[in-house]
């Protein structure tokens, strides 16, 4: 192997490996082709070298992203689905930051975790956390901006929400075991629970905060960008609220919203 | 005219890494400490806390930023987006200098995340020299490569690593960060003389010195970030600086971080042998 692309593809290869180098008579003999051993390692020891921190270095960060999964599928569980993600997906990001990116979307799609759907949902709901962790900043919601509002105008409003918002609509109550997993206290992965949260960074912190079935739906839909009335109507329709009951709701709700710093415009 | 003196490289002091377990303490206390070395990836992010934490750090202390994901010896085309944020920070930061690794870091789509060693040979030297040109002149301030550590060697290689470090300066006109750890641990992996490592390196270029802690596996040493500088390394240091003068060094604590005081006691470590080699060997801090 003389061509550097020759050979730095070779050890790409070599090192996501999953299982040792050494004891494969195929990957001895590849390797002394590239990589000249020494008295400590032979030329193949070298290159599992390499091989090993790939795997402590890219299982490690996922992690440290996902703790939660990684209490509910175990220790050798979670290697063996990070192990499998990294063989499906290969990190390809610059930064270590988005390994996990593709993670939900993977434990979704792939056996044996498919076929329970808590997986994907956990990793979707721990994944927020890490984008809000450095979504943009924007600041919060000038009450001018609320006093200048004509009483007609609200129904054509737009809200514009903080970049960290991420609105989830789980099978599982995640907040509650993610918070119990980081506090280190025993608990049993959660059973089947349907939890519409959202995730977010608060004033130092990341935030969750769960939503009741009309908050939510009007919230998604705001965030969608529909403007305040037919998002009140649409969610209105979707939950069957008694419509009187769900706009004496609203104020609260955007009240609450606002003091988060959820809300950072009108529009 | 040395590199240092042609771009007014600055002597910080002895600094340390800027890590999240001490990220309260810092912004909070602001201890003395003599300036702070970033990741540079973890800051060319969107925004959130990152960036506020950074932009309270520069509040108080001198701040530059160290990458880990250039790739400059890759053979996949230098990353636009990666440079375009790169040279984000370094408008934001305005620091003497920035740095990454004399190495390659992936190929085709896979990144593996890794400061993997590359053939030590002529024709590297050439790849890499242009790339580094580049860099430099798209970030538009003095840049500087770090020799990394090594666990292999290539059948392609016909050069000691310290004439790959040196010859790549040269070509490419670009500083030389000096990690003495990692001169020590592939010394020791590959079996070479560090003395000549040091000894070696044309110590104009240097603008900055790493020191860091290591982990024996054995059969090899591997480069861990997670303990105290060990005595070999104290030495190779005091050796540098004799050659090199009054260069700032930063403490590499990235693993198992200790306490803050913990790690600040092992940055006066070095500052008062730092002054003390220093001391002894007078011509040297007026070296450029």
């Amino acid at each position: 192997m003389k061509n550097l692309s020759e050979i730095q593809a070779f050890v790409a290869r070599s090192v996501q490996r999953r299982d040792p180098l050494p004891p494969d008579p195929a990957a001895a003999r590849e390797a002394e082709l590239a990589l000249v051993g020494n008295a400590r390692l032979s030329a193949v020891e070298m290159l599992d070298v390499y091989r090993e921190q790939f795997f402590l270095r890219h299982v490690g960060a996922l992690r440290e992203d996902f703790p939660a999964l990684e209490h509910m599928l175990g220790d050798a569980g979670f290697d063996d689905a990070a192990c499998a993600y990294l063989a499906a997906i290969p990190p390809r990001d610059f930064s270590l930051r988005d390994l996990g990116a593709r993670l939900p979307g993977f434990l979704r799609e792939a056996a044996p975790w498919s076929a329970d759907p808590r997986h994907a949902d956990l990793a979707r709901f721990e994944w927020a956390y890490v984008d809000a962790w450095d979504a943009p900043d924007a600041p919060p919601l000038d009450p001018a901006k609320i006093a200048a509002m004509p009483e007609d105008g609200w129904a054509r409003a737009r809200v514009v929400f903080h970049p960290s918002l991420t609105l989830l609509d789980l099978c599982i109550p995640a907040h509650r075991y993610r918070a119990a997993v980081r506090a280190g206290e025993p608990v049993e992965p959660p059973s089947l629970e349907r939890t519409m949260c959202a995730v977010y960074m608060g004033h130092e912190t990341l935030e969750c905060a769960e939503l009741e079935p009309g908050a939510y739906a009007l919230v998604t839909r705001l965030a969608r960008g529909v403007p305040l009335g037919a998002a009140c109507e649409e969610a209105v329709a979707e939950t069957r609220a008694e419509p009187a009951a769900f706009e004496a709701e609203i104020g609260g709700w955007f009240q609450g919203w606002t003091q988060r710093g959820w809300v950072v415009d009108l529009t | 005219m040395g590199y240092r003196q042609k771009h007014a490289i600055p002597d910080l002091g002895v600094g340390v890494g800027f890590r999240v377990p001490h990220f309260t303490h810092v912004l909070g206390e602001r201890p003395p400490m003599d300036w702070f070395e970033i990741i540079s990836e973890n800051f060319m992010v969107r925004g959130g806390r990152p960036i506020a934490n950074l932009g309270r750090l520069l509040e108080t202390y001198p701040v530059v930023p160290h990458g880990v994901s250039l790739s400059i010896g890759g053979t996949n085309p230098l990353d636009r987006d990666y440079l375009a944020k790169l040279k984000k920070l370094v408008e934001w930061l305005e620091p003497p200098w920035c740095s990454d690794h004399l190495c390659w870091g992936g190929t085709g789509s896979v990144n593996i995340h890794d400061l993997l060693p590359l053939p030590q040979n002529r024709k590297v030297v050439e790849h890499v020299a242009d790339r580094v040109k580049k860099v430099q002149d798209h970030l538009g301030i003095p840049f500087a490569l770090e020799n990394v550590s090594s666990y292999m060697s290539y059948r392609e290689s016909d050069m000691p690593e310290w004439e790959l470090v040196a010859e790549v300066a040269e070509r490419a006109d670009c500083g030389i960060l000096f990690d003495v750890n990692n001169v020590f641990v592939s010394a020791h992996n590959h079996g070479f003389d560090p003395n000549l490592y040091i000894d070696a390196i044309p110590v104009d270029r240097v603008v900055q010195i790493h020191l860091a802690g290591h982990t024996d596996k054995g059969r090899y040493i591997l480069d861990t970030h997670s303990d105290f500088v060990r005595d070999e390394v104290w030495a190779l240091y005091a050796r540098a600086i004799r050659r090199a003068g009054a260069v700032s060094t930063l403490i590499e604590w990235d693993d198992e971080i200790p306490e803050w005081d913990v790690l600040s006691a092992e940055a006066a470590k070095a500052r008062e042998l730092r002054r003390a080699t220093l001391a002894e060997a007078p011509g040297a801090e007026a070296r450029p």
